[in-house]
């Protein structure tokens, strides 16, 4: 199930709503228990069994590591906990990608597995990691209560899309939270407004994705394509993580924040602070700091960073075009480091956000890419490998062109900055008490227009 | 003030997502769409197979999305949006210009227009019998809007080319014809504009020109085209017109019944299909295969048969003054071997008039 889904919004959503908000406190988390299991369960019947394994797993290791604390048993339960968690998600995402890239490379026939990839695996086994080294570490109190220890794990706000939560974000709301007015607030403003981005935005421009994909090309539809894209991934998966945050504040909780306007970055580093930030430092304090690292020696810095963005790559998905577009990542963050970011901080700001504007657009390119041979064709094509300009591109230009100069303003804070400082004046604040809650209304509306138009299909025989 | 916001906010979003899903579950599950002209979803059975392979829960969104309470009344908001505020060029592969609603074209199929050109040439060769034979092309409203506007279309000066091949006389009607003498939320033409259509059709044919002026003019509001239907498109307000004299109330119509196969009689305009799925079946009917139309008061003792398609329905009432009889035949519902059984084509004038639209598509449509 999705959010943006009519069986999220008029059927589960208001169910769970009214059931969370009847019962009686102590009451609360197993009813988010049940439906984050009844919500994983719709779309993935058979692997919400692996949901289960892995809070049963994490929850007795890392009781076991607080309870032999400094010892080796701790030791060995934090490795054998990573272990199972490590070999889940490498045997359901990672098990075909490896054979078919052994296959390939030694000319073997080892079958492959076949396995459907679940959704979100690589969101909640890496939340459950976090929380045993956390226990591991003593960041954390391994949680005694198993049915509160499996709502962090399924909770189904952030379980298939994120952003990635750990458990000491929420280790305190997971036993006693406040619902008040503010929070149900801040929850629906910032729900609406993601699902609006997810579905009005988002899902129209993954439409002018598809059809680059079947018109007549040009170097101009290249790079429209292109900027489509980086907006579509943006708003989508911001869209995504803005649901979550969202619904979390409906149900209590604090998410931390994942995304913080990327496409104005004047770095790439600056650009993945801004982008999936929950990931980034995932990767930081449970991969690169545990490898060593700033602290050691330049060449093993560079390794280290490397590595981290190698798998990176791999976590967004198993293909060799995630793990080229991780590397690509590595490679820039390291030549920043060595130079580029003190040769940037003279450039100016134009020549700075173009920088990051052209290669994150490349980068998309390598992680859209069906295969690297769509990919080489697409780099071609944007860079004079197609004629200038075709009847296709000034149709869809035309089409596309108000929702394109929407999402790209909306990709800034100009909006935001704008209308924060209006609402904090008199008059703005007036104007606000009318316009956000009808802001609300319409754009839930609007939302439900688009989804419902997905049922469209007329029996076409009218025409003669 | 910011306390009344924070509840304003709350309550609409209360109210939406429990109202509309209170309504959901409460209103009655409908069988049909009227806009789309098909079969609605139906609450799906449940099965724990459905369940585990993943069927029954995109059975059951595709069920509550279709039968979503106020559904045509959400798609329009989603037109309203792509059409008026993203100002997309189409939505769902209609656009909306120059205050008409039109479908995009569809590009020039060779292979269907020289089928319907054989099927023509087919026809006049195998009934020598027949006096005169004319053909007239229907240009639909992508002819007048498409180029203009910046839209995809086919190439109608090609297809008119590959037309010249039929083995009869061209009657032109695209200096007839203008964007204003068709519906706005319709792919059909009005009635009541169709005076040049007729007189040339009557002048190139041999017959008595019609005099418009004799007829009444009856208008039936609220008239709703496919493509309103199609888009859901709240703004426009069009009117049917239907005209009447002496003519069409004394002409006597008769349909084969498609069950018995009998001839049974029928009226000029039926009136209660107004309220029925297309309101433009209100001429002769709709969809027929074979028609006649006797009027002992015609201005000629000719009779004309004409091969058509829905276009005719609205212009054919106009006709029935200058022809004792016509027969109309339509070929998407009846073959040309059960033709020659129930026409007599002795003398007759055969009219082939067909849109832009069915020539393109007539190797998939024609029997």
């Amino acid at each position: 199930m999705v959010f943006s889904s009519i069986s999220f919004l008029f059927v589960f959503l208001p169910i769970v709503l009214a059931l969370y908000y009847l019962v009686p406190r102590a009451l609360k988390n197993y009813i988010l228990l049940a439906s984050s299991l009844f919500f994983y369960f719709v779309g993935e019947p058979i692997y919400v069994i692996l949901l289960v394994i892995s809070s049963i797993s994490d929850y007795f290791h890392s009781i076991y590591i607080e309870s032999h604390r400094g010892s080796r048993g701790a030791k060995i339960a934090l490795i054998s906990s990573i272990i199972v968690n490590l070999a889940m998600l490498g045997f359901f995402k990672y098990a075909d990608f490896f054979i078919g890239s052994i296959n390939d490379l030694l000319g073997t026939t080892i079958p492959l597995t076949g396995v459907a990839l679940p959704i979100g695996i690589s969101f909640f086994t890496f939340q459950t990691m976090s929380y045993t080294i956390d226990v591991y570490r003593g960041e954390a109190r391994a949680e005694k209560n198993l049915a509160t220890f499996a709502t962090f794990v399924c909770l189904f706000p952030q379980l298939i899309a994120g952003p990635i939560v750990r458990y000491t974000d929420i280790a305190e709301e997971l036993r006693t939270r406040k619902h008040d007015l503010d929070g149900l607030y801040l929850g629906i403003r910032r729900f609406v407004f993601g699902l609006a981005k997810k579905v009005l935005i988002a899902d129209a421009m993954g439409e002018l994705c598809d059809i680059f994909r079947t018109s007549e090309s040009s170097v101009v539809f290249y790079w429209l394509y292109v900027v489509a894209l980086c907006l579509q991934i943006y708003f989508d998966f911001s869209g995504y993580s803005d649901m979550a945050i969202g619904l979390g504040r409906i149900f209590g909780f604090s998410f931390p924040e994942n995304f913080n306007y990327p496409f104005v970055s004047r770095s790439i580093t600056e650009f993945w602070r801004r982008w999936h930030m929950t990931l980034g430092t995932w990767f930081r304090d449970y991969l690169y700091i545990p490898l060593g690292g700033n602290r050691v020696s330049k060449l093993r810095w560079f390794v280290n960073i490397a590595i981290v963005w190698a798998a990176t790559g791999l976590w967004h998905g198993a293909a060799w075009n995630f793990v080229l577009w991780g590397v690509m990542f590595g490679v820039l963050l390291i030549l920043e480091k060595l130079f580029l970011l003190k040769f940037l901080e003279k450039a100016g700001a134009f020549i700075r956000h173009l920088y990051v504007l052209v290669l994150v657009a490349l980068s998309f390119v390598v992680f859209n890419a069906a295969d690297l041979t769509q990919l080489a064709s697409d780099v071609k094509g944007m860079f004079g490998g197609a004629p200038l300009w075709s009847s296709d591109t000034g149709y869809y230009l035309c089409s596309y062109g108000v929702l394109l100069i929407v999402a790209i303003i909306g990709a800034t804070p100009i909006c935001k900055k704008l209308w924060n400082r209006f609402a904090a004046t008199e008059p703005g604040k007036k104007v606000s008490t009318f316009a956000e809650p009808l802001a609300v209304c319409l754009l839930l509306a609007a939302v439900t227009a688009y989804l419902v138009d997905g049922s469209f299909s007329p029996f076409l025989y009218f025409r003669f | 003030m910011e306390k009344t916001k924070k509840i304003a906010v709350v309550a609409v979003f209360v109210l939406m997502i429990f109202g509309l899903a209170i309504s959901h579950w409460l209103v009655p599950d409908a069988k049909l769409s009227d806009t789309e002209r098909r079969a609605l979803a139906q609450k799906p059975e449940f099965s724990s197979e459905k369940v585990f392979d993943g069927s029954y829960a995109s059975e059951l969104e595709t069920y509550l999305l279709e039968q979503f309470p106020l559904r045509d009344s959400f798609r329009g908001i989603k037109t309203v949006m792509n059409t008026h505020l993203w100002q997309m060029k189409n939505t769902n592969d209609y656009y909306y210009a120059d205050g008409h609603w039109m479908e995009i074209g569809e590009t020039l199929e060779e292979k269907q227009v020289n089928f319907a050109v054989r099927r023509l040439n087919k026809i006049l060769e195998t009934h020598p019998q027949i006096q005169n034979a004319y053909y007239a092309i229907i240009p639909d409203k992508n002819y007048f809007l498409a180029g203009k506007n910046g839209y995809p279309a086919m190439d109608y000066e090609a297809l008119y080319r590959m037309m010249e091949e039929v083995d009869a006389q061209e009657i032109d009607l695209r200096p007839t014809l203008r964007l204003e003498d068709y519906y706005r939320t319709d792919s059909h033409w009005r009635q009541e504009k169709l005076q040049e259509v007729v007189t040339a059709l009557n002048t190139a044919m041999n017959v008595p020109v019609v005099d418009f002026g004799s007829y009444e003019q009856h208008e039936l509001e609220g008239f709703s085209g496919v493509y309103a239907d199609h888009t859901a498109y709240p703004f426009i307000s069009e009117s049917l017109v239907y005209l009447q004299n002496a003519a069409t109330e004394n002409a006597v119509l008769k349909r084969i019944d498609e069950y018995s196969g009998q001839w049974v009689e029928m009226s000029m305009y039926d009136i209660a299909a107004y309220d029925g799925v297309d309101p433009y079946d209100i001429y002769l009917s709709g969809a027929e295969s074979l028609i006649t139309i006797e009027n002992p008061d015609a201005t000629s003792d000719k009779h004309l048969i004409m091969f058509r398609d829905s276009f005719a329905s609205a212009l054919t009432p106009m006709l029935c003054e200058s022809y004792a009889k016509i027969t109309m035949v339509d070929m998407r519902y009846i073959t040309l071997e059960y033709i020659d059984q129930l026409v007599d084509f002795e003398n007759a004038d055969v009219l082939f008039l067909y849109s832009t639209t069915l020539l393109n598509s007539a190797g998939t449509v024609l029997k």
